[in-house]
């Protein structure tokens, strides 16, 4: 709760939006601490009381979530500030869950346990289908690394991996190395969604919400349509005809990667390349940095920043934000207008796309 | 590694009523799913309607048991640390020839290929039968299947089942007490000096305890779970002593039965002709194959 008061009032203070103007509440599940009533015991401790709260329960998918549903009720009127607020710290032990769903009946006993071993099936089932290599996937990891060497907040600043050191650590459940998985690092992040009219009175140049896409398919990787294309494809689809954009048109792909695996998956269902396609696309692109055709992921991704939970996937958020600002000079991408955002949830079965831009 | 998923300790399935047929039925050699009467989709993992249509005319079904690899990944570092004793083993997502998916542990000799048919076998996965998938040659499958669904292949008397009972009724002589003397040197005076014994609590002459109690290793190697058998283990209370030239009854019940090794708890009871009893116990037995020996 102290991490999110702590990012909440430094969105706040950025967005130059008082704390009595907040007026809508998003939060995530809060696993371990909070089952029920989860946004009255955020608003209760924020001083809060909103006119629109909820819940945003998508996984990785959660904060991309969040903004486009803060963005419908502040047009349905129900409120018109909203703080889309995620955050996580690391327990010694983490809280036990005590499932019974179908997937601790039906998978676990089977020794499948963790979203490592989901991805390394999605993984593999798409190495068999197009042939990709080791060194194709592991240069997502490393084009993470470079990336985080120009953000000093990334948990990997400082430490770069070539795609040889990718391929040289530990074989978790394979064909997923360890430094194709995501860190899990503490931290959190908050997003203000407002009115136009407000935005205008901030500081900084307002970044408007252009197009929204979600979907859910499934929950265990064993009900998965496919293994190979996820329902991010009909979301980002949804997202980029709102924006009445292409995706080849967008100036920042800001692309939830847990695993190396999904960044191409992603690519892919993008429409960026076909199906197989996604290692000789990056190649063309000239990899992920702020200099490439189609940056991708200049914060590090959550391959190089880290990845505080649910606060991981809002982390693509905040760096588009800020790349449409013009605020990373570290960084910054030449003439930033428009990005896509991702966010992914479960087994590749929770997505969301974003398309944010600035006029 | 295929032959440490018997002895791991992991977490089990967890049943409801809804869904215990398919776990039953594995375990006793069948894969069923379910299967709906109004649009005829297999439905897997067992729902209360039928995701296609919602129809409550759901019935169990069984299913070939053949299907195809969709992917794999061999873990070298499971999310549950109580598998570690097992890895590297592999985890399939199988897709029956009927349609449903399911994740299973596959066994097989070497890596195998996405897309690779694969056949279902019951397994024991930490104690418990569970629904896994092999990708073996018939030979090889044959060959896994008595090694691990039969622990009892080879024994001369066959699997014993639960509840199975056998008596020996023997009267004892002065003979027996000079026989286990011989062979163990116990001379105690109470089985020897008569007018000794008749003044001590037991007020007779008695027979040695392991007079009485060579019984059962007969019980045991003659008849349950028969030839080929030893004893592992027994924990006997000795309630009432046994004189000269007392009929007594000797019974054995199989209380559990192992089935990946020929290995039995048996209750034992010693009885006296008045119906009391005289030792009264447990004990585990190992039966050796000795067919074709």
């Amino acid at each position: 709760m102290e991490l999110l008061i702590e990012v909440s009032a430094l969105a706040a203070g950025d967005a130059g939006i008082s704390p009595q103007e907040i007026d809508g509440l998003l939060v995530g599940p809060q696993v371990g601490e909070t089952p029920q009533h989860v946004p009255a015991t955020v608003a209760e401790y924020f001083g809060m009381q909103p006119t629109m709260s909820n819940v945003v329960d998508l996984g990785g998918a959660s904060g991309p979530g969040m903004i486009w549903r803060a963005a419908a009720a502040i047009a349905a009127g129900q409120c018109e500030t909203v703080l889309c607020v995620l955050g996580n710290h690391r327990n010694d032990e983490p809280p036990f869950a005590r499932n019974r769903n179908p997937i601790r009946e039906f998978d676990v006993p089977f020794g499948a346990s963790g979203a490592n071993l989901s991805y390394a099936l999605i993984m593999q089932a798409h190495m068999a289908a197009y042939g990709c290599s080791p060194e194709d996937y592991a240069m997502i990891a490393a084009g993470a690394r470079a990336n985080a060497q120009l953000n000093p907040d990334a948990i990997f600043y400082g430490k770069p991996a070539s795609v040889n050191d990718i391929l040289a650590s530990p074989m978790v459940t394979s064909p997923l190395h360890l430094l194709e998985i995501v860190m899990p690092v503490a931290g959190g992040d908050a997003v203000i969604v407002t009115t136009m009219k407000n935005a205008k009175r901030g500081s900084h140049r307002p970044v408007e919400l252009w197009g929204a896409g979600e979907k859910l398919t499934h929950r265990a990787v064993s009900q998965a349509p496919s293994l190979t294309s996820g329902p991010l494809k009909p979301s980002i689809e949804r997202a980029l005809d709102q924006a009445g954009i292409s995706a080849g048109g967008i100036d920042f792909l800001s692309l939830y990667d847990c695993y190396t695996i999904m960044v191409a998956a992603t690519i892919e269902d993008a429409g960026l390349c076909a199906p197989g396609g996604f290692a000789d696309w990056l190649r063309e692109n000239g990899g992920m940095g702020p200099d490439a055709r189609q940056p991708v992921n200049t914060h590090g991704g959550q391959l190089g920043f880290g990845q505080p939970d649910l606060a991981g996937g809002m982390t693509h958020v905040v760096e588009a934000v800020r790349q449409l600002r013009g605020d990373t000079p570290e960084r910054q991408i030449n003439d930033c207008r428009s990005a896509l955002i991702t966010g992914n949830g479960a087994t590749m079965s929770e997505a969301v796309a974003l398309v944010l831009g600035v006029t | 590694m295929v032959e440490k998923l018997a002895s791991i300790s992991v977490p089990g399935p967890t049943p409801i009523p809804l869904t215990q047929e398919f776990w039953t039925s594995a375990k006793n050699g069948v894969l069923v799913t379910q299967i709906c009467g109004d649009c005829g989709q297999h439905v897997f993992y067992p729902r209360g309607r039928c995701p296609f249509c919602w129809s409550g005319d759901l019935e169990w079904a069984p299913v070939s048991g053949k299907g195809r690899l969709k992917s794999y990944s061999q873990v070298w570092k499971p999310g549950n640390k109580s598998w570690i004793p097992a890895t590297p083993y592999i985890v399939g997502l199988v897709e029956l020839d009927e349609g449903p998916k399911m994740l299973t542990t596959v066994l097989c000799a070497d890596l195998p290929e996405v897309g690779d048919r694969l056949t279902f076998v019951p397994f024991n996965i930490g104690g418990r039968v569970l629904p896994c998938f092999h990708a073996f040659t018939e030979e090889e499958a044959q060959a896994m299947g008595a090694m691990e669904k039969d622990g009892w292949q080879g024994v001369i008397n066959g699997k014993p089942k639960i509840g199975d009972t056998v008596e020996r009724v023997r009267t004892t002589k002065l003979e027996d007490i000079h026989a286990f003397t011989e062979m163990t040197g116990d001379r105690n005076p109470v089985h020897y000096d008569e007018e000794l014994a008749k003044k001590t609590p037991f007020g007779k002459l008695i027979v040695q305890g392991g007079v009485t109690t060579g019984m059962l290793n007969a019980c045991v190697a003659e008849d349950l779970p028969g030839p080929g058998t030893v004893f592992l283990n027994t924990n006997l209370n000795f309630l009432k002593a046994v004189g000269v030239g007392e009929k007594i009854t000797a019974r054995v019940e199989v209380e559990t039965v192992r089935d990946d090794k020929p290995i039995c708890g048996l209750k034992v009871l010693i009885s006296d002709s008045q119906g009391d009893a005289c030792v009264e116990g447990e004990a585990t037995t190992y039966t050796m194959a000795l067919k074709g020996l």
